[in-house]
């Protein structure tokens, strides 16, 4: 016997956060969901602490609850009564769309992870075939590859990716599978809800606005102080890293909601003059050196990316104000 | 020179496969931080220093940009020198 759930399609439209998100959309928008209120249920802004910069994810509404807005069920089982590929066939019977976490570690066909290194990981599974033993999955073929692609997978592969994931991720209280499916057909909320939320959180937006300010004013110090800098080094471009990275997301975000070149123009330079502190931060790191010169320069690009910070600001209120 | 700094990036990012002057950069996996690991071990061997402009990554194409740019640095410390 045969059965696919509904006519796939991965989510390859901008990197997320981690591979379980790009399942849940790839999922979302095989259900003909509205995916912008997923996409769009959070807003990335700054937070300040310990004399740190960091990006800080505001999250709008609950999962649960983000969810009931798309009128899709999102079930945790923490219990298999059967043997898991017993349990996943069962819900595909019931057309529902599986999510399993595995370990790459026990994955044939990830050949930067089989048997090397381990990673959780999570499979979107669509469909089974009896005949040939195979389920029909959404996966990529190695970590950070953000080409996800339809895929059978035999039974048995399955089975190893699972059974690695027991054995070296699984707690008591974690979820063996996640099962997807709509609850009904109507469809709602949109970019409205977005524009709302980005509305009722100006505070928050503009607090980040303000910490990122706070920072600048520290950096001098820390860049004057030879011993402290060398200290904070590593932490520090770690975390521009991470902000970078936000900002790529939050520019996939904008361009998907907004179609507004602006926006992303504002952001890829906000992302240039990020990349140039991450390269003298990260230089300095590796060869331990304290580059006053270079490190003056990345005042100047932290008040650079100050200024397009606020102009993003002010151009998407405008943005939602024409909307 | 060309050699060197080929398997400079080679053993920078681990790999196995023919790198040549005119593989792109883009299609080997490299990134802004590692592309900074090979930026200060050519630094390390040639004596020569990249401004912070030269860090980007973008500014390069080529492995044969990178050695040409190597190769303008390594002849400026000989005039300098002379």
């Amino acid at each position: 016997m045969k059965k696919i759930v509904c006519n796939i399609k991965p989510f390859n439209e901008f990197p997320l956060s981690g591979c379980f998100k790009h399942q849940v959309l790839s999922a979302l928008q095989s259900l003909n969901v509205n995916i912008l209120t997923y996409i769009t249920n959070s807003f990335y802004t700054y937070s300040y602490n310990q004399n740190y910069l960091k990006s800080q994810q505001i999250q709008f509404n609950s999962y649960s609850k983000n969810y009931k807005d798309m009128n899709i069920k999102m079930l945790h089982k923490k219990t298999i009564k059967t043997s898991i590929i017993k349990e996943i066939i069962k819900q595909i019977k019931k057309d529902r769309l599986v999510i399993l976490p595995c370990d790459c570690y026990g994955l044939t066909y990830r050949k930067d992870m089989y048997n090397k290194l381990h990673s959780l990981h999570y499979i979107l599974i669509y469909g089974y075939n009896d005949k040939n033993k195979s389920f029909y999955t959404i996966d990529h073929d190695y970590l950070n590859s953000f080409q996800y692609k339809k895929k059978l997978v035999k039974f048995i592969d399955i089975e190893k990716g699972f059974k690695a994931y027991k054995d070296n991720y699984y707690k008591k209280s974690y979820s063996l599978l996640y099962v997807i499916y709509k609850t009904h057909n109507k469809n709602n909320r949109s970019t409205t809800s977005f524009i709302n939320n980005i509305s009722n959180n100006k505070h928050l937006i503009k607090h980040g606005l303000y910490v990122l300010k706070q920072y600048i004013n520290y950096f001098e110090s820390l860049i004057n102080n030879k011993k402290l800098f060398l200290k904070k080094v590593e932490k520090t471009y770690k975390n521009f890293v991470l902000i970078r990275q936000h900002k790529e997301r939050q520019k996939y975000q904008l361009q998907y909601c907004f179609k507004r070149r602006k926006l992303s123009n504002i952001l890829n330079k906000i992302i240039y003059e990020y990349t140039f502190l991450i390269s003298i931060f990260y230089k300095c790191f590796l060869t331990k050196k304290h580059n006053y010169n270079s490190l003056l320069k990345c005042k100047e690009k932290l008040n650079t990316i100050y200024q397009l910070e606020e102009r993003l600001i002010q151009t998407l209120y405008e943005t939602i104000k024409s909307n | 020179m060309n050699e060197i700094i080929i398997n400079i990036i080679k053993d920078n990012l681990s790999l196995k496969e023919e790198v040549k002057e005119n593989t792109n950069l883009n299609n080997l996996s490299l990134d802004s931080l590692s592309f900074i690991n090979i930026l200060v071990t050519i630094e390390e061997v040639f004596s020569v220093s990249f401004t912070d402009e030269e860090l980007n990554i973008d500014n390069f194409n080529n492995v044969s940009d990178l050695v040409k740019l190597v190769k303008r640095k390594v002849l400026e410390n000989e005039k300098d020198s002379v």
